[in-house]
Parts: structure tokens; sequence; C-alpha cells
């Protein structure tokens, strides 16, 4: 997939995600959106989502201080769509498990979803998941666009996992 | 038994407000959920609902108001809603009902994926909060 460069910044970051810069960045996407109701619930619940994905999921560590997950966020937006896009490092290895995981979910219409998400909810595999992928589905869900991600490789370890998801205006 | 009182607040993370209360069987949690022990907090919930079934046996009305909830949250509302089908299934008289925002289709979805994955009935019921 080729990523398309936003044309006009609401508000980027990167750097480490703590739990006090996910609620402190929510704040100011509520700030900022606060005289259009929809896109303000829409961007927030699903900026929430992905953000505590780099927070369980980040393999990039700082360490300075706190042994923090390191990660990128950006909402941008264009004449017609609003973007929320995430980035951060993952291990090579799991670049095939996520890009099946993005097709499948942009495979199912939207009553497929909602099943789909049951279905991973109440599995029992994997106990230990903090919900990697529902996150993904109420992204797509809440967006009613298709998930786009993209997975770089940069050597046999790590690679750098992009997920952007649009809101129509 | 007692009443479960849990002031809601929004900070670091954001803990709903919860108020179950013994003498009336009246039950709500409202505001935003996005939690650290999610699991945890949720089992306060749901071991209450246990007891009140055991030792008080009366009806339970139980009033969702939230406008915001995590993935995990999702998870743990399932839990809430099944523990209240089991009670109803048990011949409990439990009313659910759903509050959601005015135009927040997204929420009142969730809402309804809840009640299917639960099986359990509730009305929805649109309000400003």
């Amino acid at each position: 997939m080729q990523l398309m460069l936003p044309e006009n910044i609401v508000l980027s970051y990167k750097g480490p995600i703590t739990t006090s810069l996910i609620s402190g960045l929510s704040q100011e996407i509520q700030t900022k959106f606060k005289d259009n109701p929809r896109i303000n619930r829409k961007l927030t619940s699903i900026y929430m989502e992905l953000a505590q994905n780099i927070f369980y999921y980040s393999v990039e560590i700082d360490h300075f201080g706190e042994d923090d997950k390191v990660g990128m966020i950006i909402v941008s937006q264009n004449t017609e769509s609003f973007y929320l896009i995430t980035g951060n490092l993952i291990e090579t290895n799991q670049g095939n498990f996520l890009k099946e995981q993005a097709e499948k979910i942009n495979s199912l219409d939207m009553e497929g979803l909602r099943k789909y998400r049951l279905e991973i909810v109440e599995s029992p595999i994997n106990p230990q998941s903090k919900g990697a992928g529902v996150g993904l589905i109420k992204s797509c869900l809440v967006s009613e666009n298709p998930v786009g991600v993209d997975i770089q490789i940069i050597d046999e370890h790590l690679s750098f996992y992009t997920i952007i998801i649009k809101i129509k205006k | 038994m007692e009443n479960l009182y849990i002031e809601g607040a929004k900070g670091e993370f954001y803990t709903p407000l919860v108020s179950l209360t013994v003498s009336t069987g009246i039950c709500e949690v409202s505001g935003e959920s996005y939690l650290e022990y999610t699991g945890e907090f949720y089992a306060q919930i749901t071991q209450w609902i246990r007891n009140y079934a055991q030792e008080v046996k009366k009806g339970i009305i139980f009033n969702f108001r939230l406008s915001y909830f995590n993935t995990s949250s999702f998870k743990a509302l399932l839990g809430v809603l099944k523990v209240l089908k089991e009670y109803r299934n048990q011949g409990g008289e439990v009313d659910i009902n759903w509050f959601y925002p005015p135009d927040d289709e997204d929420i009142l979805r969730e809402a309804q994926d809840l009640a299917e994955g639960a099986a359990v009935e509730m009305n929805y019921i649109e309000q400003n909060f």
C-alpha cells in the first residue's frame, strides 16, 4: 500500500507512549474538535484504541527513565476526510499475522465485523492478549471505512507497522 | 450485604461511577470506562450481583449510562451482562436499561453487540447526559 502523506497535520507526536500521554493527547483531540461532536467522538474513540495498541505492543523501548514504549500518532486532514495514523516497531515475524488480520477485517461487512468482534472477545485462546485485533475492528466499525495497514521491513528482526484510519468529514 | 459505590473520575485513566444499592436494587454504571485493571474493577460489580442474587433475591434495575468505554471494558461489560442474565434465568427480576447519547450510533451498536453476546434483552434509551 502506498502511504499517502497527510495534507494538513492537525496533531503529530512521536516518542514515549505513557498512560498520561494517552489521556493528555485525548484531551488535546477533544479540545481541537469540540465544535464537531461526531468527528470528536469517532476520532477520540479510535485514537484511544490505537494508542493503547502502541502502549501494549510496540517493541521499541525508550530506555531513558521508565522503559516506555515508543510510537507515533498523527491526526491529519484533507478536504474530504480526517485521518488517524499510528506507527510503531514490531517484530518482523509478526508482520504476516498483522497483514492477514487487516485483510480479514477488510473482507467483512459491518454485520460480519460485529460478529467477528464477539467471537474474538469470547475466544479463550491467548488470555494474555489485551484484545489485539479488537481495537482494529472497532476502528473499522467506528470509521465506517477499511483499515489501512502498511508494514515496512527494516531487517530480519524489526519492521515498522503503520495503521491509517479514514473518517469522512 | 453492603452497597457498592465508586466515585467516577477522569485522570490518567477514566473510572466510571458505580452505584449499586441493596435496599432498592437500583444499579448504575455511568461516565467513561478506560481503566488500568479493568477485569478487577468489573469483578467487584459481578461479585456484588451474585451476592445480591443469593442474599437479597429481589429485583434489579440496572442502568448503564456510558459515553465511552474501551475494548477491555467491552469485554468486562459483557461479563456483567452475563451475570445479570444468569440471575434472570434463576428467576430474578432484572431490568436492564442502556442509555446512550443522542446520535451516538457507534455506542448504540456496541450496546446491541453486548446484548447479543450475552444473549440478554435490554431497553435502549436515547438521552442527554
